[in-house]
């Protein structure tokens, strides 16, 4: 699997929003479809009162690890590092995650999640950490299924919950593919070509 | 001549939607809501998180796990990796975020990361 990390401090991307650095997955233009995980690096700052970790720092992660939760429907873990190049905090967000498992949920509905904020280490303990966790197909964006004809994935431009719509580059030219993001729906897109076919 | 059916003109529905439709969050959306997955507005993300960690739910100061399950110890080849890209990421700290080279940061997060 291609893995890119990407910088992304000038770019907004995920809602208008411009996390410093993402681990992408799939294609080397930076989506929020395919994001795996973000990266925010802050100043150490010159004195004392400078924190890594304060409620705005974690705020911003918890919001770009929020803006990837609603884009990636099926994914349960999401992760952000916050650091800054000596100290690091890993933030973990998991979604489904069914009620009753716990006795302490407070959602409305079947289902809740949780959030993890993990104490600061060094970031060597954090990098390892972060690594190990996207080790897990639960933690990384799901890989659509889209034809081998299709081409080279450029970006994925949305999905819905019965579609998905790509730009992929074929012999040079951009073309818009569209798929399913479960088999499940693959009869209505086949039923979309053959109508498409026939127009 | 082809005559479309009422499902036809579904589909044309179905295509164009899938086409022009504006990501709203929440629109598609399965992932549950509750007070950590709210989408946030940049303004208030520092109420946001003081909220959502303070959500019965949530794990505030947890120990990072020594090791994961499932996943293997790293090779001695890999240690030493992950032990040079962190120093050389350690170098790269500066004091004010405008100044940071990231260049040659993602460049060493890529070789960390490269599997």
């Amino acid at each position: 699997m291609a893995t890119y990390i990407i910088d992304t401090h000038r770019v907004r991307l995920h809602n208008d929003r411009a996390p410093d650095i993402v681990k992408q997955h799939y294609t080397n233009s930076p989506d929020k479809f395919n994001t795996a995980a973000i990266i925010d690096v802050k100043g150490f700052g010159n004195s004392a009162n400078n924190k890594l970790g304060t409620s705005e720092n974690f705020g911003q992660i918890l919001d770009y690890l929020t803006i990837l939760a609603n884009a990636q429907d099926g994914r349960k873990v999401f992760l952000g590092l916050l650091t800054n190049l000596k100290d690091a905090y890993v933030l973990k967000c998991s979604t489904g995650i069914l009620k009753g498992h716990s006795r302490r949920t407070s959602a409305r509905g079947a289902h809740t999640s949780k959030l993890w904020q993990y104490r600061t280490v060094p970031l060597s303990v954090a990098l390892k950490h972060l690594y190990m966790k996207l080790t897990s197909a639960e933690a990384n964006p799901v890989e659509y299924c889209f034809s081998d004809e299709a081409g080279s994935l450029v970006c994925v431009l949305l999905r819905n919950s019965s579609s998905v719509v790509a730009v992929f580059c074929r012999e040079e030219a951009k073309v818009i593919v569209k798929t399913a993001p479960m088999p499940l729906w693959m009869p209505g897109i086949e039923k979309e070509i053959n109508l498409l076919k026939s127009l | 001549m082809y005559t479309k059916t009422g499902n036809d003109i579904k589909t044309l529905q179905t295509i164009a939607e899938a086409i022009h439709d504006p990501m709203v969050p929440g629109h598609f959306l399965q992932v549950p809501y509750n007070r950590t997955t709210r989408h946030l507005g940049s303004t208030s993300r520092a109420k946001a998180w003081t909220r959502a960690i303070g959500d019965p739910n949530s794990t505030i100061d947890s120990d990072p796990p020594s090791r994961v399950p499932g996943v293997q110890s790293s090779s001695p080849s890999r240690t030493e990796l992950e032990m040079r890209v962190s120093e050389d990421l350690m170098h790269q700290a500066c004091t004010e975020e405008i100044n940071m080279d990231y260049i040659n940061v993602v460049r060493l997060l890529q070789e960390y990361f490269d599997e």
